[in-house]
């Protein structure tokens, strides 16, 4: 309404005054009074210069405080031109920090803007009313003792999550496919199927449990060690006669020929002689550690 | 009275004496060796045979040396020879009896091939043991079992006996299968195959040597091994060869193995493991098969049985004592190798 009536009167003013080309000013002002401490006002300030003259931009308010319950927190500024004329829109932001102890009216002061040709154009004060947000003496709270009662803070607003969960999981998703496909492709574990390597595992045995194998019922548990090794090397059970079509399909292991015979050898007289004692005597556990480490590194070399 | 001189004997027999023995053997399979060609597995299978006086049932093609092998192996033992061809019209009593006319024209009955020489019968050839009819299958259950037979109101016994049989593979028709009680009194089924190396084949077919089996036959020395002493000398050998306790535990392990696949590991093509194998593999299997392994040890030199020898003598000691279910019957040759191959590739040893 206020609106209308502005641009009537100016639609009137200009039809009336065209030939004196004055500047006009109009404000569009917000209420005048239910602020309170920290309450924000907005006026719209109009300026319609005619043609040859022009706004001082210096002259414009700049935000910052302007006295000690007041401040400006925000000038907009625009400008357009119509016809000849210009018109400047000045939005200003102004905000109270006053606290009043009863309704009082307070006035934020005018405004002037300069133009070039330094004639001034003053924007009119405002003036508004300010009321207190509690009593002026507080009943004491019984609960907690204090002259002022808090109200309770605001339940924190819960957060919809549910579009970021699910952009998780399908994101989650996506990157453990590409990591499975990665892995698949550089034959990363699990998909390296890397051979197994017995014999270094037989050899850690061996070496790390050297000192509690020198019994017979260690002597035995080393060569069975060893026979097991053979096995999962060789796919299939390796009987002493198998030795010479072993080293056939692993060449790897051929320098170690004599000491793999031996072995077989001290095997055969250990389990199917009866003989540990004699058995050990021909290949004690310090040499079973020593051709174990050397098939591990042999195979270990292979592979 | 047979039987005691057999235990005297090997009370008699020293260590030393077996070692003889063993270079008579392994002269007797040379000599066999040079008859048979290419043929040296089933020729030492044979030779273990003889020394663990287990009975052989050999199979195979036609023509590949079935009888002539058994011709040979027979004539080097030395001993009564007798021999019986299998015909659908045999008769128990054909063998046990001869019946002719008298030239007085009186019936006469006198003793059949079996007992024709009494207790010095070393070796009774069977030649195509599947055309004859079960009621001789039956008559032969106790002849291998037993050695002894009863005939003319007498027991007969026959402790050097070693029955040996051969049967195509060929032929189904008018043939009978042998029952499962008979085949397992044999200590070894051997499949004889053709040789496969090229030499061997050549030679066979265009050496003359090899044209006329009896000339053949008549090169191998006869009685190169006396026949009266080999019950002794194969008692002594399974006394003298030693299984240790991995060894027995390596063996129970195969057996059941055997009986259940399936918890051994063992897979094989189409085949549903836990209904495979219904029966079988028998106690007197595996002593068989511990027999032919002591053999097979002493053969080798060694005074202790080793994995390698059972594994010498399973396919031929076990195979045909293992029984499988009937939809896999079919197939049981190629079922039976790949059962056996698996069975040494996965049972551990030691």
């Amino acid at each position: 309404m206020r609106w209308l009536l502005a641009a009537i009167v100016l639609v009137l003013s200009v039809a009336t005054s065209a030939a004196a080309r004055a500047p006009q000013i109009s404000v569009d002002e917000p209420r005048a009074f239910g602020y309170f401490l920290g309450d924000v006002l907005s006026r719209r300030i109009t300026v319609r210069l005619g043609a040859g003259q022009e706004l001082d931009s210096a002259s414009l308010p700049r935000p910052g405080p302007l006295n000690y319950w007041l401040e400006i927190s925000r000038v907009d500024h625009a400008e357009k031109s119509e016809g000849d004329a210009t018109v400047h829109t000045l939005d200003l932001t102004y905000q109270t920090f006053y606290t009043p102890l009863d309704p009082r009216r307070l006035t934020i002061p005018g405004v002037k803007l300069k133009l070039q040709d330094d004639s001034e154009l003053t924007v009119p004060e405002f003036s508004f009313i300010t009321s207190p947000i509690r009593q002026l003496f507080a009943s004491a709270s019984q609960s907690t003792g204090s002259a002022v009662d808090l109200q309770a803070d605001l339940p924190a607003p819960r957060l919809m999550t549910g579009t970021e969960r699910t952009a998780l999981l399908v994101s989650a998703l996506s990157a453990l496919i590409g990591l499975i496909g990665l892995a698949w492709h550089y034959a990363w574990w699990p998909f390296n199927k890397r051979p197994a390597r017995p014999f270094t595992e037989a050899s850690r045995y061996l070496r790390l449990n050297a000192a509690k194998l020198d019994g017979v019922g260690g002597y035995r548990d080393a060569l069975l060690r060893l026979h097991r090794a053979f096995d999962v090397a060789a796919g299939r059970r390796v009987l002493a006669d198998d030795v010479p079509s072993f080293l056939g399909q692993h060449p790897e292991f051929e320098r170690l020929r004599s000491g793999i015979e031996r072995l077989f050898v001290a095997s055969r007289r250990a389990f199917f002689a009866n003989d540990v004692e004699e058995a050990r005597g021909e290949m004690p556990v310090s040499e079973l550690v020593a051709l174990s480490s050397e098939l591990g590194a042999a195979e270990r070399r292979a592979s | 009275m047979a039987r005691e001189e057999g235990v005297l004997a090997v009370r008699n027999l020293q260590t030393a004496e077996l070692s003889g023995w063993r270079e008579r053997a392994l002269e007797l399979e040379k000599e066999v060796g040079k008859v048979i060609v290419g043929q040296q597995r089933v020729i030492r299978l044979l030779t273990i045979a003889i020394f663990a006086r287990g009975h052989v049932l050999l199979e195979g093609d036609v023509g590949v040396g079935k009888t002539t092998l058994l011709r040979a192996a027979a004539r080097g033992l030395g001993g009564a020879y007798e021999r019986v061809e299998g015909t659908i019209d045999l008769m128990p009593a054909d063998m046990i009896y001869h019946t002719y006319i008298g030239e007085d024209g009186r019936p006469r009955v006198e003793p059949g091939p079996v007992i024709r020489y009494g207790g010095d019968l070393t070796v009774f050839f069977f030649n195509e043991i599947n055309r004859a009819r079960p009621q001789v299958h039956s008559l032969l259950l106790r002849l291998m079992a037993e050695r002894s037979i009863s005939a003319f109101n007498r027991e007969y016994h026959f402790p050097y006996l070693l029955v040996f049989a051969d049967r195509n593979r060929i032929e189904r028709e008018e043939t009978f299968e042998l029952p499962a009680a008979a085949r397992d009194r044999f200590l070894m089924e051997i499949n004889i195959a053709t040789p496969a190396e090229p030499e061997v084949r050549r030679v066979l077919a265009f050496d003359p040597r090899f044209h006329d089996s009896d000339r053949l036959i008549e090169a191998v020395p006869s009685g190169m091994v006396d026949h009266r002493e080999l019950p002794g000398v194969a008692a002594a050998i399974q006394r003298t060869i030693e299984t240790s306790p991995d060894l027995e535990r390596y063996t129970l392990d195969l057996w059941q193995a055997v009986r259940a696949p399936d918890s051994a590991g063992i897979e094989i093509d189409d085949v549903d493991m836990q209904r495979l194998v219904i029966g079988g593999a028998s106690p007197r299997g595996m002593s068989y098969l511990l027999r032919a392994a002591r053999v097979s040890a002493w053969l080798d030199g060694r005074n202790m049985v080793v994995p390698e020898d059972l594994r010498a003598v399973f396919f031929e000691t076990m195979a045909h004592r293992i029984f499988l279910s009937p939809i896999y019957e079919l197939r049981r040759d190629a079922i039976v190798q790949e059962l056996i191959k698996q069975l040494f590739a996965r049972v551990p040893a030691p």
